[in-house]
């Protein structure tokens, strides 16, 4: 089980850093724009090619069995898949591009794609598209499609994506006479306060002050509150603002309602609480549905998703997704984009998505997340499915943001323990950027 | 000895050609010994004027830039007082248990040998696993630590041990100490299995009580082995870093961020090679310090 969200922030700070690795190396492989223009369908290949296809997934059965499909209805193409453990993926590509053999075709962190394209390694599909009767632009939701455009131009397809929701045991909540989730931030106080009772070992909602999940778990108050971390530029510190400040001083006011125990601890560890009905509300990603599912069948049954509450500004919540993306260097790209095309068909999007036996993740085409085919599927996205067209990344395209997102991390971890209000944290913590930044 | 020096400064070469199958055999450990340690060392120091990070092939120069960050950096200060507040507090326990369980398992008890055996497991015991298992036992909500001490009354409210600012330390202390017990205890054993028997007897005729004898036979006739686990300990214990990753990941509020944890930061969380080899080298010339005094020591007391 790969914890979602360590994969994520390392794929930031190692997507960062690959894009200034890419910059140092001459990629040399000619314009990308000019890959696969031309009218009409993209032919089939005449003779046997192989394409090559990098990933941490290839060894699920879903995968396996799409791409047998895909062989199966393109006799000349192979696909040899090549398996990259999530945590190295952007290292092993980053060397594999410098190295002038990357794969044809890969599955990255969405997020990542902006950047590998911005070094002219990845295929602008805009002339692809244009061509195919499968692969429509607009067909996507707009925050995944954000993620793959780079300068107006898209050079990946979302392939999955998952947003951050509000688990919460339904049992508990009888208990406490709470009739449904919160869906506003009083409410969400008020549910926290009447799940709370230290003498039975019963808490609200689960916090962290470790490292970076103060920070994780504040952005999506923020985004609710209105807020913003940085500039479009990322130049401007924006994460001290009124707004911001609001949201902090709510978030750390939940503290009080968490067990004290899971302070130190991260949410990964912190299911161990939720499982055992220590905790009643918890922030999670839709990945926290499949460990319960698969770790605690015990308490199936006992536990819903609820989009996260609205906050000042309306709702918001934090998304992450995976695309496929081909590589300019890659060798046999108009057989690249029959797979391509062929893996986001909304059907085999589908397949990969919520259909998949264990899969929690979320399909990022809107006619798909807007069926009723989904929630019949799969009734516990259905929480996320609702949350996604408030999605926002919390992406920053700047090689310093580690350090920032560390510092407010840090400074945040002070005001849940008490030592210093949310208003100084975050003072404190814009302190520390604008020194970063400078 | 002189003699033998000067004569043979002439013919190092000699002595060299004569003794090449040595070399023959020494050479597979010599060749990965300068590949992963010689090699790494050289190339960490020739970072620290660096700035790298990993994956960018260009490694721009930065002259004393990482020395100067260093030496005004607080949260490498504060992890330095914590490392040396570990030390100070696991050294010394773990040794002064040892002894004592030493002196227990010295006499003649029944089933010893699976005492010794028992005292022992923990330190061939999988330390990450360990260090999972103590997570648990130091939770405050469930852990049979809280559910003892509030069962004999000890304390009223259940301690959160690892998610309190002042009680994390001491609970990784207290960690430590029991993973390491065993090994002090060893090495006592052997210590005062050594010592000669007149010695307590002479003391006895002289009129010494047990006190006595272990404060005036006993503890002088170990300082050897004194000596030694404070080496060792201090030097493993300047290097903590798998109880922090496990337990605490240098929380709550960098309350238990020691140096090890923090170099492992600086490199594998912000991608800063140079810094963190700058860090590391700081570390080296630390220990390099102590292990001067400590065989300073050893050769004042003439062991």
């Amino acid at each position: 089980m790969t914890h979602r969200l360590s994969r994520r922030s390392l794929a930031t700070v190692v997507a960062t850093t690959a894009a200034l690795a890419l910059a140092a190396c001459s990629t040399g492989g000619g314009s990308s724009t000019d890959k696969g223009a031309g009218e009409g369908p993209v032919p089939e290949p005449t003779s046997p090619v192989t394409i090559s296809f990098a990933s941490w997934v290839g060894e699920q059965p879903d995968m396996k069995a799409l791409i047998a499909k895909f062989q199966t209805a393109h006799p000349n193409i192979k696909v040899e898949v090549q398996n990259v453990p999530a945590e190295e993926a952007n290292e092993k590509l980053t060397a594999q591009v410098a190295g002038g053999n990357p794969p044809d075709v890969a599955f990255i962190d969405a997020s990542t794609t902006a950047q590998f394209a911005a070094r002219k390694a990845l295929v602008n599909l805009d002339n692809y598209i244009g061509r195919s009767d499968v692969v429509k632009a607009d067909a996507y939701v707009p925050a995944f499609k954000t993620f793959v455009t780079y300068d107006n131009s898209m050079y990946g397809l979302p392939f999955d994506g998952e947003s951050t929701a509000l688990f919460y045991r339904t049992d508990m909540f009888q208990a406490a006479g709470i009739s449904a989730p919160p869906t506003t931030w009083p409410e969400y106080e008020e549910a926290a306060r009447k799940l709370t009772d230290p003498a039975k070992r019963t808490y609200g909602n689960a916090m962290f002050a470790s490292s970076p999940e103060a920070a994780y778990y504040w952005y999506p108050w923020l985004w609710q509150a209105g807020g913003k971390l940085l500039s479009d530029d990322g130049k401007e510190v924006l994460f001290a603002s009124a707004e911001a400040k609001s949201a902090a001083e709510f978030y750390v006011k939940m503290a009080q309602y968490a067990p004290k125990d899971y302070l130190n601890s991260n949410s990964y560890d912190g299911r161990q609480a939720f499982a055992n009905g220590q905790v009643g509300m918890y922030v999670a990603g839709s990945w926290f549905a499949g460990t319960l599912g698969e770790e605690f069948p015990a308490i199936n049954g006992k536990w819903s998703v609820a989009p996260l509450p609205k906050g000042s500004a309306g709702c918001g919540t934090t998304i992450a997704g995976d695309a496929l993306v081909m590589f300019s260097q890659g060798k046999n790209t108009d057989a690249a984009w029959k797979f391509v095309e062929f893996m986001s068909q909304p059907d085999n999007v589908a397949q990969w998505t919520y259909k998949s036996k264990d899969g929690t993740t979320l399909p990022p085409i809107s006619s798909l997340l807007e069926s009723p085919d989904l929630v019949a599927t799969k009734p516990i996205l259905k929480g996320f499915a609702e949350a996604m067209p408030c999605g926002v990344s919390n992406v920053v395209a700047n090689p310093d943001w580690p350090k920032i997102e560390e510092a407010i991390n840090a400074e945040l971890a002070k005001a849940i323990y008490g030592e210093q209000t949310a208003a100084q944290a975050l003072d404190n913590a814009a302190a520390e950027a604008e020194k970063i930044i400078r | 000895m002189r003699g033998r020096g000067r004569g043979a400064r002439g013919g190092v070469l000699k002595v060299m050609w004569r003794e090449r199958s040595a070399y023959g055999f020494l050479a597979p450990g010599l060749i990965l010994f300068s590949i992963f340690t010689v090699f790494a060392l050289g190339f960490a120091f020739y970072l620290t004027f660096r700035e790298w990070n990993i994956l960018e092939p260009e490694k721009p120069f930065v002259g004393l830039q990482n020395y100067q960050d260093m030496v005004g950096d607080e949260d490498f200060r504060r992890s330095i007082i914590n490392t040396a507040y570990f030390t100070g507090a696991s050294v010394p326990l773990g040794m002064a248990i040892g002894l004592a369980v030493a002196l227990l398992l010295n006499q003649p008890i029944r089933g010893r040998g699976l005492l010794r055996t028992l005292y022992f497991l923990p330190n061939i015991t999988p330390f990450v696993v360990s260090a999972i298992i103590w997570k648990w036992l130091y939770n405050g909500d469930y852990g049979l630590f809280n559910f003892y001490l509030l069962k004999t009354h000890l304390i009223t409210q259940p301690l959160t041990w690892l998610s309190d600012k002042n009680l994390a330390m001491p609970a990784v202390v207290l960690m430590s100490v029991w993973a390491s017990v065993g090994f002090s205890m060893v090495v006592y054993l052997a210590g005062i299995q050594s010592i000669p028997n007149d010695l307590y007897e002479a003391a006895r005729i002289d009129g010494a009580g047990p006190w006595h004898r272990l404060r005036y036979v006993t503890i002088p006739m170990l300082s050897p082995s004194t000596l030694f686990l404070m080496v060792m300990g201090i030097i493993g214990s300047f290097q903590v870093f798998t109880q922090i990753y496990i337990m605490t990941s240098g929380g709550p509020l960098d309350r238990t961020t020691t140096m090890v944890y923090y170099i492992y930061e600086a490199a594998f969380k912000f991608y800063e090679m140079g810094y963190a080899s700058t860090l590391a080298y700081a570390l080296f010339l630390m220990l390099l310090v102590f292990t001067a005094l400590q065989l300073r020591l050893y050769r004042r007391a003439d062991l």
